[in-house]
């Protein structure tokens, strides 16, 4: 295993009408930090690409980071003190109606990211 | 087997001679007392968290084994003295049915042991705690390093959380732990997003411990 490229996902579902609100916040209050701690930001997408005034907007960032390593290096940095805890569970949380993060690779790179 | 572990934390100007003391008062205490089955006293390697100095473990036949054992007057003068006094600045404890097990085909001599010990944050759904058990116990099909593994629901606790659960695995060497574990997807991709804040399914609670040191025979699997 090396450096394969591993993605991270951030999707999440905005209250109604927040969808604007919750881009701004994540791009100022978690996006600097998350590059930080080595996470590089390769797409942010909206849909619809409208923002709702009633309706709910679905927000997706799209990280890479560098192998296992990376992984880890963006996670555990994060996980002291709590101030990551306070912007998912309290922040974060006061927009959005769910939200899912996923860990991905291209297929091709299962093999070697396995292989440890 | 029933099981209790116990992390040693010594104030830091406890002497080695003054530890080398107490961690024979206790192995004497063991040597007196037919009802542990298996023991293991071991000073913990560099790099656990909230692990302590040394991780005490020990096994019985079953619980009623374990209370006749903390019930011997010897232990209580000799053991829990040690606990209830100042010896240790703080301990963590955990006693424990054995849960839900598995082994490799391989023969461990000298080796690593592992735990984890955690409890859930509150208000986490059984059908989540559940999912979580599920992938955690599945860890092992995926990480060829861990040679064999228990998951077990803890009995009583007490230290710095009232424990709820016990990951206990044995490797070949430390890499199998430092290297292997941690590097696979099946860890970081799935099961780590329990321990994670940012992920929607966090309902580890961050303190935890995790500790691990040499061993001179296994004490989970076919050989313990």
């Amino acid at each position: 295993m090396s450096g394969e490229t591993v993605y991270i996902v951030d999707q999440m579902t905005s209250k109604p009408g927040m969808g604007h609100a919750l881009l701004d916040a994540y791009m100022q209050r978690y996006a600097p930090d998350a590059k930080q701690r080595g996470m590089t930001l390769e797409h942010t997408w909206v849909a619809p690409p409208v923002w709702l005034e009633d309706g709910s907007n679905t927000l997706f960032f799209v990280w890479s980071v560098k192998g296992a390593k990376g992984v880890w290096g963006s996670l555990i940095a994060g996980r002291r003190g709590n101030a990551l805890d306070k912007w998912w569970w309290e922040d974060a949380a006061a927009m959005i109606v769910s939200r899912e993060r996923f860990f991905l690779s291209n297929p091709s790179d299962i093999a070697s990211l396995t292989n440890v | 087997m029933f099981k209790l572990t116990r992390l040693l934390f010594f104030p830091t100007e406890c002497s080695a001679a003054e530890r080398q003391a107490v961690t024979q008062q206790l192995r004497d205490a063991v040597a007196q007392s037919p009802m542990v089955k298996r023991c293991m006293l071991e000073p913990t390697l560099p790099g656990v968290l909230n692990g302590g100095d040394f991780i005490w473990h020990m096994q019985f036949a079953d619980e009623a084994g374990y209370r006749a054992c903390l019930a011997q007057p010897h232990w209580r003068e000799k053991v829990e003295a040690l606990f209830e006094g100042k010896t240790f600045k703080k301990y963590e404890s955990v006693a424990y049915q054995g849960g839900l097990s598995g082994a490799r085909p391989v023969r461990l001599g000298y080796g690593v042991y592992r735990t984890l010990i955690m409890t859930m944050r509150p208000g986490s759904s059984a059908q989540a705690v559940a999912q979580f058990e599920k992938e955690l116990s599945g860890m092992p099909r995926y990480i060829s390093s861990i040679k064999n593994w228990q998951m077990s629901h803890a009995t009583e606790a007490s230290g710095s959380r009232p424990w709820s659960l016990v990951w206990e695995q044995e490797y070949e060497n430390l890499e199998g732990l430092t290297g292997p574990y941690m590097d696979h997807p099946f860890h970081w991709a799935l099961v780590d997003r329990w321990f994670n804040p940012e992920c929607s399914q966090w309902i580890v609670d961050k303190v935890l411990c995790h500790t691990y040191c040499k061993f001179k025979s296994p004490v989970l699997g076919p050989d313990a």
